[in-house]
């Protein structure tokens, strides 16, 4: 092994070497743990940076410097944020169904770290190396609705129930073209496990799912819906702080709100994972010659990347109106995945650059005409009129 | 073309973020204990009571007479006359208070003030944790000097030691003109007496 | 029977009771969906690891979130007092539906004998999509149900387009 490898490899050596300190009996169920521990350790500190990077790039983006008191440049402040969190008084509203106010978001913060352990970080580098492992990030990425809509119920408030309806609304429109935009990879690799999609696509960033035809489109609709999934703005109706006060969030304070915090990143970090593992390569460096940074590295960068852009995004996008929000996707995601499923088939079928000029053409026109169509709908019933307000 | 929007507006928010490590427009933000704006000259928070010369009890201008205490709107200040010893007035005051956690800074004082003895301050930096040690300030802290009101207020200064160099040019030549006439009251030029 | 597949039983038992005897509607709902959660990670735990995340995609990611829709569009979800039907009629049409639904699938059952076979067959998600459309049969019923579905969703969009008259009319 060289030294290159070593380091590419170095938290694995590092379980294995904690892992033999312990009887052969135990020693899967170390190795577990300490994944397990690994995942929760790396990904929330990461959290709390970008809680950090979060602020300060809003605030440049609004011509502000953003936190800079605690400590130097204010790179302690997620700690003080936590210590905040943590000591503050825990209401619990009084009519509220106590039980399920307090496993929301535990039900929520679960599957939100569950979903992590598909997600190969780097070379060798996943906690559950499954055949199905595209299928698993979706599917207990779906059991998430059901945790807000606990959050939502549970806090009897009309707010956060209208806020988790909407969420759940939201969240069930957007799975579905992003599902299907993730089943353009799976179709073009014929496999369902994250370590094989990412093996495919090695060589170099020309062999990226991103940089086919359909995986640039496909590439653009999963990042849509992700932003929509884990409710960032511009989809951030469900949390709309100036008509719903926070939605489900409004009846929780201290750790338990920190914990919804953490899932909505956690849930932003682990669906920028995957469209990193789906059409960007994952752990692959984007030059051969670049291979001698160790590939967790990659995974990272790009990470850090989808962060900043997801920061950008919330800082430039006003928030959608409902009616907007369904329409972009049922009325142009939708037919968008489903065309570039047919394409990606045909790319799969005649390998070869015969489908680039088909699909560039027909993906053209499906943009620009369902972008049409898009523009033009406005809310039914020409001028608005406000029935109940006057 | 769809989406086109939608980069323009990061283009923009890119550049706000560039920017604000460059330009001073795009980061506008005053770290404010460590650095601070410039106050306007007109600015005004509290007043002050001026002096001349460098002793601050003697040279007060103000000579108590109580227009200040009579137009003040929330009426913050206090003031005693003082006296001699025979228990005859004397054109100083005695008790000089105002309560900075009842004035309103709306300089109706220094308007009023027939003698330019108050005028307003632009000290911001009061706050304290009991109103009746660091809020109820008396004379002693209120007098300022001139200079100091040169340096914060030039402009108003000049022109208020122009007024009053001009009162004191015409006093005195009215004093002067009166001492003439007194003086040829006192000695009619001797005339036809018939 | 092994330790967890006691739990995962008890478990499903337990969420599927509850969701027919709880008071309150949106319990019952948040069981049943316990009871499908329970029911997927059984069939991955009889390595069935296709069918559990499916079972859990479709049923807790949708079903579940249907039927507390449901819930909550038809009647006060707070006040659900008198939420369980206890009156005979309703008591007798559930036995009904119960004994029907119960019949077919003892039925099912007793035509498809129980596998002879202890271990789990290794099918591998390759083999699955195979079997799926490689068999004349299998294609067939693909198609229909796809056939089907895309039916449902254009119908679903005539539905929730604009009438006609609304767009001319200019608003109520």
């Amino acid at each position: 092994m060289t030294l290159v490898e070593r380091i590419d490899q170095a938290p694995l050596l590092l379980q294995r070497w904690a892992v033999s300190f312990f009887p052969a009996l135990l020693q899967p169920w170390v190795a577990m743990l300490i994944s397990a521990a690994a995942i929760i350790g790396v990904f929330a500190s990461l959290f709390a940076l970008s809680t950090l990077a979060e602020r300060k790039g809003l605030g440049r983006i609004q011509n502000r410097p953003g936190p800079n008191r605690v400590g130097p440049f204010g790179m302690l402040q997620p700690l003080a944020d936590g210590i905040k969190m943590l000591i503050k008084e825990d209401i619990v509203p009084l009519r509220a169904d106590k039980v399920l106010h307090f496993l929301a978001p535990i039900a929520l913060i679960v599957p939100s770290l569950l979903v992590y352990s598909v997600l190969p970080i780097g070379r060798n580098l996943i906690a559950m190396q499954c055949q199905l492992g595209v299928l698993l990030f979706f599917a207990i990425g779906a059991s998430t609705e059901l945790s807000i809509f606990m959050a939502g119920w549970g806090s009897h408030n009309k707010y956060s129930l209208l806020g988790s309806i909407r969420a759940i609304a939201q969240m069930i429109s957007y799975e579905l073209p992003m599902v299907l935009a993730a089943v353009t990879v799976i179709l073009a690799t014929s496999s369902l496990d994250t370590v094989n999609i990412v093996e495919a696509q090695a060589g170099g960033f020309w062999a990226w799912h991103a940089f086919t035809p359909w995986g640039a489109i496909a590439l653009l609709t999963f990042f849509i819906c992700a932003l929509a999934e884990s409710n960032r703005a511009p989809f951030d109706l469900p949390e709309a702080e100036s008509e719903l006060i926070a939605g489900h969030l409004t009846e929780y304070s201290g750790f338990k709100y920190a914990l919804f915090f953490m899932a909505e990143y956690l849930g932003m970090m682990a669906i920028s994972g995957m469209a990193i593992t789906l059409f960007l390569g994952g752990w692959q460096a984007p030059l051969p010659i670049l291979n001698f940074i160790p590939s967790w590295m990659w995974f990272f960068g790009k990470l850090a990347c989808f962060v900043v852009l997801f920061i950008w995004i919330r800082g430039t996008l006003p928030r959608l109106r409902a009616d907007q929000l369904m329409n972009l996707a049922w009325k142009f995601l939708l037919p968008i995945a489903l065309l570039n499923i047919g394409l990606a088939g045909l790319w799969v079928k005649s390998s070869g650059w015969i489908a680039w000029p088909i699909s560039v053409i027909l993906l053209g026109l499906a943009i620009v005409g369902l972008g049409r169509l898009l523009r033009g709908s406005r809310p039914r019933g020409g001028k608005r009129i406000y029935r109940y307000a006057d | 073309m769809l989406g086109t929007g939608i980069l323009r507006g990061l283009k923009e928010t890119a550049r706000n973020v560039i920017g604000s490590f460059r330009e001073k427009d795009r980061l506008p933000t005053v770290m404010y204990p460590e650095e601070t704006v410039k106050t306007k000259e007109n600015f005004r928070t509290f007043p002050f009571l001026v002096y001349d010369g460098d002793h601050a009890m003697p040279g007060l201008r103000c000579v108590s007479c109580r227009i200040c205490e009579k137009e003040c709107p929330p009426q913050c200040i206090f003031i005693i006359q003082e006296r001699d010893e025979n228990n005859k007035a004397v054109k100083h005051p005695r008790v000089f208070d105002i309560d900075f956690s009842v004035c309103m800074q709306c300089g109706i004082c220094a308007e009023v003030c027939p003698f330019d003895a108050i005028k307003m301050d632009n000290i911001y930096e009061l706050a304290g944790e009991d109103r009746f040690t660091g809020l109820l300030v008396d004379k002693h802290r209120l007098a300022k000097s001139n200079h100091y009101y040169h340096q914060i207020k030039p402009t108003e200064a000049n022109e208020v030691d122009g007024r009053l160099a001009e009162d004191k040019r015409k006093a005195e030549e009215a004093a002067k003109a009166k001492a003439a006439a007194a003086a040829a009251k006192a000695a009619p030029p001797p005339t036809a007496a018939t | 029977m092994s330790i967890p597949f006691l739990i995962i039983a008890a478990v499903i038992l337990a969420s599927a009771w509850a969701a027919v005897s709880l008071r309150n509607l949106v319990h019952c709902g948040l069981c049943a969906a316990l009871s499908f959660l329970a029911t997927g990670t059984l069939y991955l735990y009889l390595n069935a690891e296709f069918l559990g995340l499916v079972q859990l995609m479709v049923y807790v990611g949708a079903v579940a979130v249907l039927i507390l829709f449901t819930v909550l569009l038809t009647r006060p979800a707070t006040e659900a007092a008198d939420a369980v039907p206890t009156k005979r009629p309703a008591f007798w049409k559930g036995a009904l539906i119960a004994i029907t639904v119960g019949g077919a699938v003892a039925s099912c059952l007793a035509v498809y004998a129980a596998p002879k076979a202890s271990t789990a067959p290794e099918l591998s998600i390759q083999e699955i999509g195979r079997l799926l459309t490689a068999s004349q049969q299998n294609v067939l019923a693909l198609i229909i149900v796809a056939l089907l579905m895309t039916t449902a969703l254009i119908g679903a969009l005539l539905l929730a387009a604009p009438a006609e008259e609304d767009t001319k009319g200019g608003g109520a």
